[in-house]
């Protein structure tokens, strides 16, 4: 038996019967129908620009904010005034009335005039006192707390 | 890459209704060589057609990541062969693989193959292949066991005929020294 052919020439494949068109196709379509791919877009040019300008607008904002951030004023150390200013005056009343025995008259005065200065409320007629008093009543009561007129100086008559 | 394989190639990958298309164009041209790739480790038309089930889908989501170095048969070849050896290797163990029917046939004239099973002369072929480099195991797969011309050939690697004749002429050497000394142990 000779053995100088190639061993390979002794061995002869079969052919493989493979399935038809259709078996392909199928499956195909099972793939791509259990893992779809979305098309990708091409955005439009217009459409591309208008993201840029919109990319530059919000930037420019941006900027902007920090601009005004970075040079903001610096906030001035708010005086006794000003802490006032921002409690209402029937607060401030309602401390007075608890607290008068701790108060000097100086200080008291002071108050009063940060009130009538910066509350127009009780600067509506020009007097302090509500509009329901009558000055009978005010008489009467000067006279019934034994009040010297000539005690007080001439500014501070101007509240009544 | 071949122009055709291309336009597939980059309609995949745009998605789509037209992505489809071409994806469906391109299983039934390179189907029926993969199938006969598989079958012919695999043996059974069931298990062939759940791993080219995988092997399709593989090619589906990961086709980007083909940059065309090579050919695209070589790429989806690779892809083919590693599915086939993992789930040879993963059903051997539970069963021995039934065979539909006889792949190879043993000609008269060789003492070494006289009285051997065919089956066990077709494992130690794929075995032989295995030890072959990428390029080579391609030729000679299309050549040997699916008996495409050497134009086919050109066609679908992109190969010249001068260069894809040398390359199968070395695998056969290899391949018969492969047989040979395995034959001569087994006898």
């Amino acid at each position: 038996m000779s053995n100088k052919k190639n061993i390979l020439d002794h061995i002869k494949p079969a052919k493989i019967k493979v399935p038809d068109e259709d078996f392909f196709t199928s499956l195909a379509t099972k793939v791509t129908d259990t893992y779809p791919k979305v098309k990708a877009t091409k955005k439009k040019g217009v459409t591309r620009f208008l993201y840029f300008g919109y990319a530059a607008a919000a930037i420019l904002v941006i900027g902007f904010i920090l601009f005004q951030q970075f040079n903001a004023p610096t906030p001035q150390v708010k005086t006794a005034e000003s802490y006032l200013a921002e409690v209402s005056t029937s607060q401030i009343l309602e401390y007075i009335d608890a607290h008068i025995e701790n108060y000097s008259d100086d200080e008291i005065i002071e108050i009063a005039s940060i009130i009538l200065t910066e509350d127009n409320e009780f600067m509506g007629d020009g007097s302090f006192l509500p509009s329901d008093i009558e000055q009978a009543d005010i008489e009467q009561y000067i006279n019934e707390e034994y009040i010297n007129l000539n005690e007080f100086e001439e500014d501070e008559l101007l509240i009544f | 890459m071949k122009e055709q394989d291309q336009k597939w190639r980059d309609a995949i990958v745009q998605g789509g209704p037209e992505a489809e298309k071409a994806f469906s164009e391109l299983s039934v041209f390179y189907g029926p060589k993969l199938y006969a790739q598989v079958f012919k480790i695999l043996k059974t038309d069931n298990i062939t057609k759940d791993v080219l089930q995988d092997v399709f889908i593989k090619i589906w989501l990961n086709i980007e990541q083909f940059q065309g170095k090579s050919s695209f048969y070589s790429w989806i070849f690779r892809i083919a062969h590693n599915e086939a050896i993992s789930t040879f290797n993963r059903e051997k163990r539970k069963a021995a693989i039934s065979l539909d029917h006889e792949l190879i046939e043993i000609l008269p004239g060789h003492s070494s193959l006289e009285g051997q099973n065919p089956d066990q002369i077709l494992g130690l072929l794929n075995e032989a292949t295995n030890t072959l480099p990428k390029k080579q195991a391609l030729v000679f797969e299309l050549k040997y066991f699916q008996n495409l011309s050497y134009k086919e050939i050109q066609e679908i690697t992109g190969t010249s005929q001068g260069a894809l004749k040398a390359s199968f002429h070395l695998a056969k050497e290899k391949i018969s020294t492969f047989l040979s000394i395995k034959l001569n142990l087994l006898t």
